[in-house]
């Protein structure tokens, strides 16, 4: 294996992939990358994988004899921050990565690269074309959501369903529910449905840019690729079947409030100050005529604003929230004003953006905390 | 490669049965003594079920799939062991350097010399922390095998925590995974953890395949294979580990011990039994009895069936110790339980020298008559 590569060129391509590496694992392959040279292609593909997902960059560089090698992902790192603006020379001798840039010589001592983990094969033919800033939008919208507890793993991850005239995004851990729907028209057979990860999902967030406007998806009943400019992402799902949340989804909340949500997010955030390390606890009395927001933190002192603003239609209701997980929703809301459907104190709350276009829809449940 | 594994015929038969009619189990419970190979079973049955090779004769050993899971490097083959707290995360990442290398060396070790007792630094268990990672890992679809394989090695270490954290993942475990629990102390398992695995017996390898394979692999003489094999108890571990350290030391004591009864030298014995007073004595005082047993059953072989005798290069020494008391039909029996009842004394808590000084007093009764 032989190669060159201006050294910003090398330090662009691959500085999102040093995130997927674990470190420090069990198993010591995965702390490498894998070097692919395809010299026919004239490309060179990196390929880092926590065994959750698998993320192949794959770019330009002048190549002068093929090959593959594995090495420590932190030493070529930490190689390439250092080394001045050059070209680099990469040449593989025996177990040997020899880099060499202007007067500095590096030799890298390479794994067994036939113990990588089996990289799958990129499949372009039956993919689904999607637009990538949606798909940002939707990945956003819901990621936060889902729970973090390993002995729940279909609650660990989002719920993806294509329809052929929209799409559907859900996350839930139990306490809380966020539900996206994306109304398009997409060139499906058959409907599909997968659990998938938020670590791939994550990833694909941190590199989505406004000069690549599509995004490739494949889903397959074992994994699921999405092909990204240079990335090629793949991702494991999490077996089962994802419950029928909607039943959780109360339809006749009579207890209207809407509100200003920038005004509302500032006041959480100040009221928030004084809630219970425990509990997060926040809340609301809310009347026609008043609303406060109040919390109060034993032996430390509390904090109460009076909301003007709002308008409200329904019974008095007196009703407390964990206010990150308030905080976290309201964030995600985007209209200028939303709209809260309440029940009574001990029912779920609903959230939504108060005027949207047709165009896509978000709800959000939030199962407030008890109130004494 | 399942013909290295030596008699365990009958598991290995019901395995491959298992593969060949596809037929798996979701879950597999190996147990019998320790060191009869349930371990590098489960490794080849795991391997077998993901074999690439088209050969009739699975697990080949060379193909890709077959050497990731010898090197531990199989992305869908997790192996959880007992071991001190490792603070490891889901995605199996070890913040302490002297917690990775530790385990590092476990794995090492379980590749390169399998026989042998690693020592951690610190008392092990399986924990939740282990659990939650198989857990993890268990609800991810495969990545290259056809199975995911995971193999839990002395299930019956769980911590009560880990147990029922594991029973979850035990009671609807995804279709394409096996999980194989391998342990020497199948009572000391949940009853709901049993009933949930099928259960294949391992049993005590015969003195003679232990004899053969050392005759075979070794360089050792006819007395040495035998003794090893003999005091093996049934475990090949065993006898391949007292090969290795190429030396009886425990019998040349116990033939010491011997002398002193035949001369009736109790002065030296005193001196002999000092060494017995720490508890790192131990293992050498149990090795010493099992040889005695050996002795034993030697001098009452040797009127009439000398062919079976053990230390045949000591055959003047049983010489003297039978004529010394020829009623050998009167006192064996009685002293192999003896000595049996002694061993179990070990386990607890008990004054090592006493123990020492006990049989020999037993020993002089018998053989000096007084």
């Amino acid at each position: 294996m032989k190669f060159s590569i201006e050294r910003q060129d090398l330090l662009t391509n691959i500085q999102h992939l040093y995130n997927i590496v674990p470190s420090k694992n069990t198993m010591p392959i995965l702390t490498n990358y894998l070097i692919h040279a395809d010299e026919q292609a004239n490309l060179l593909r990196f390929t880092a994988t926590d065994l959750e997902i698998t993320v192949i960059v794959e770019f330009e560089a002048n190549i002068i004899e093929g090959g593959k090698a594995a090495v420590l992902a932190k030493n070529l790192n930490e190689i390439i921050a250092t080394l001045p603006d050059s070209m680099v020379h990469f040449l593989l001798e025996d177990d040997n990565l020899r880099i060499v840039c202007q007067h500095t010589r590096f030799s890298l001592k390479c794994a067994e690269s036939s113990q990588f983990p089996l990289v799958p094969q990129k499949d372009m033919t039956n993919v689904i074309k999607l637009d990538a800033m949606m798909f940002k939008k939707m990945i956003d919208n819901t990621h936060f959501a889902v729970s973090t507890e390993v002995n729940r793993p279909i609650f660990t991850g989002v719920y993806w369903k294509l329809m052929p005239d929209h799409q559907l995004m859900v996350a839930t851990d139990g306490k809380k529910i966020a539900e996206f729907k994306l109304n398009n028209v997409i060139n499906l057979a058959e409907p599909i449905e997968q659990v998938i990860p938020t670590k791939g999902l994550l990833f694909l967030d941190k590199v989505f840019s406004e000069d690549q406007p599509e995004i490739a998806v494949l889903l397959e009943s074992n994994r699921v690729m999405f092909a990204y400019g240079n990335y090629t992402i793949f991702t494991h799902i999490i077996e089962g079947r994802f419950p029928d949340y909607t039943k959780a989804i109360p339809t006749n909340n009579t207890n209207v409030l809407k509100i200003k949500r920038s005004m509302l997010k500032d006041a959480v955030k100040r009221v928030s100050l004084f809630a219970s390390e425990d509990t997060f606890k926040v809340k609301f009395d809310i009347k026609n005529t008043s609303l406060i927001i109040y919390s109060t933190k034993r032996e430390e002192g509390d904090a109460n604003e009076n909301l003007s603003d709002y308008n409200y239609s329904g019974e008095d209701l007196t009703i407390a929230f964990n206010y990150r997980y308030l905080s976290a929703i309201i964030n995600v809301l985007e209209s200028e004003f939303i709209e809260i459907r309440m029940g009574k104190s001990n029912e779920p709350a609903l959230f939504f953006n108060s005027e949207m276009d047709d165009k896509y829809s978000a709800r959000f449940l939030l199962m407030p905390l008890r109130i004494v | 490669m399942f013909k290295n594994i030596l008699g365990q015929d009958k598991a290995i038969s019901i395995l491959t049965r298992a593969i060949e009619n596809d037929k798996l189990a979701n879950s597999y419970l190996f147990f019998g003594p320790d060191g009869v190979g349930k371990y590098t079973t489960a490794l080849y049955f795991g391997m077998a079920i993901n074999c690439l090779s088209r050969q009739e004769k699975i697990p080949c050993g060379i193909c890709p799939s077959c050497k990731k899971f010898l090197s531990f490097t199989h992305p869908d083959f997790l192996f959880v062991f007992a071991s001190p707290k490792l603070d490891i995360s889901v995605d199996g990442e070890i913040k302490s350097n002297k917690m990775l290398d530790e385990y590092n060396g476990y794995i090492e070790n379980k590749m390169t010399t399998p026989w042998k007792e690693y020592s951690f630094s610190s008392g092990k268990g399986i924990r939740i922390e282990s659990v939650r990672m198989l857990e993890h890992r268990i609800n991810l679809t495969p990545n290259e095998g056809i199975f995911k394989i995971y193999i839990i090695e002395d299930a019956d270490q769980m911590t009560t925590q880990a147990s029922n954290a594991f029973l979850k993942t035990l009671e609807e475990p995804p279709a394409d995974t096996i999980i194989i629990l391998t342990t020497s102390k199948p009572n000391s398992l949940l009853p709901t953890i049993i009933s949930r695995c099928q259960q294949i017996p391992f049993r005590s390898i015969p003195k003679h395949v232990i004899e053969q394979r050392f005759a075979e692999n070794r360089f050792l003489d006819e007395v040495e294979a035998k003794i090893y094999a003999r005091i093996a108890n049934g475990s090949m571990a065993k006898a391949l580990c007292l090969a290795e350290e190429g030396r009886l030391q425990s019998r040349d004591q116990t033939i010491d011990l011997l002398k002193m009864v035949i001369n009736g030298n109790d002065v030296g014995f005193i001196d002999f039994s000092m060494q017995f007073r720490s508890a790192k004595s131990q293992s050498t005082l149990v090795e010493i009895i099992s040889h005695l047993i050996i002795w034993i059953s030697d001098i009452s072989y040797f009127q009439n069936y000398p062919q079976e005798i053990i230390n045949m290069d000591k055959t003047d020494m049983l010489e003297t110790l039978y004529r010394l008391n020829p009623a050998v039909d009167e006192y064996a029996s009685a002293f192999v339980v003896f000595l049996e009842e002694m061993l179990q004394r070990l386990d607890g808590h008990v004054n090592q020298q006493l123990i020492i000084i006990e049989i020999f007093n037993r020993l002089i009764k018998i053989f000096q008559r007084r």
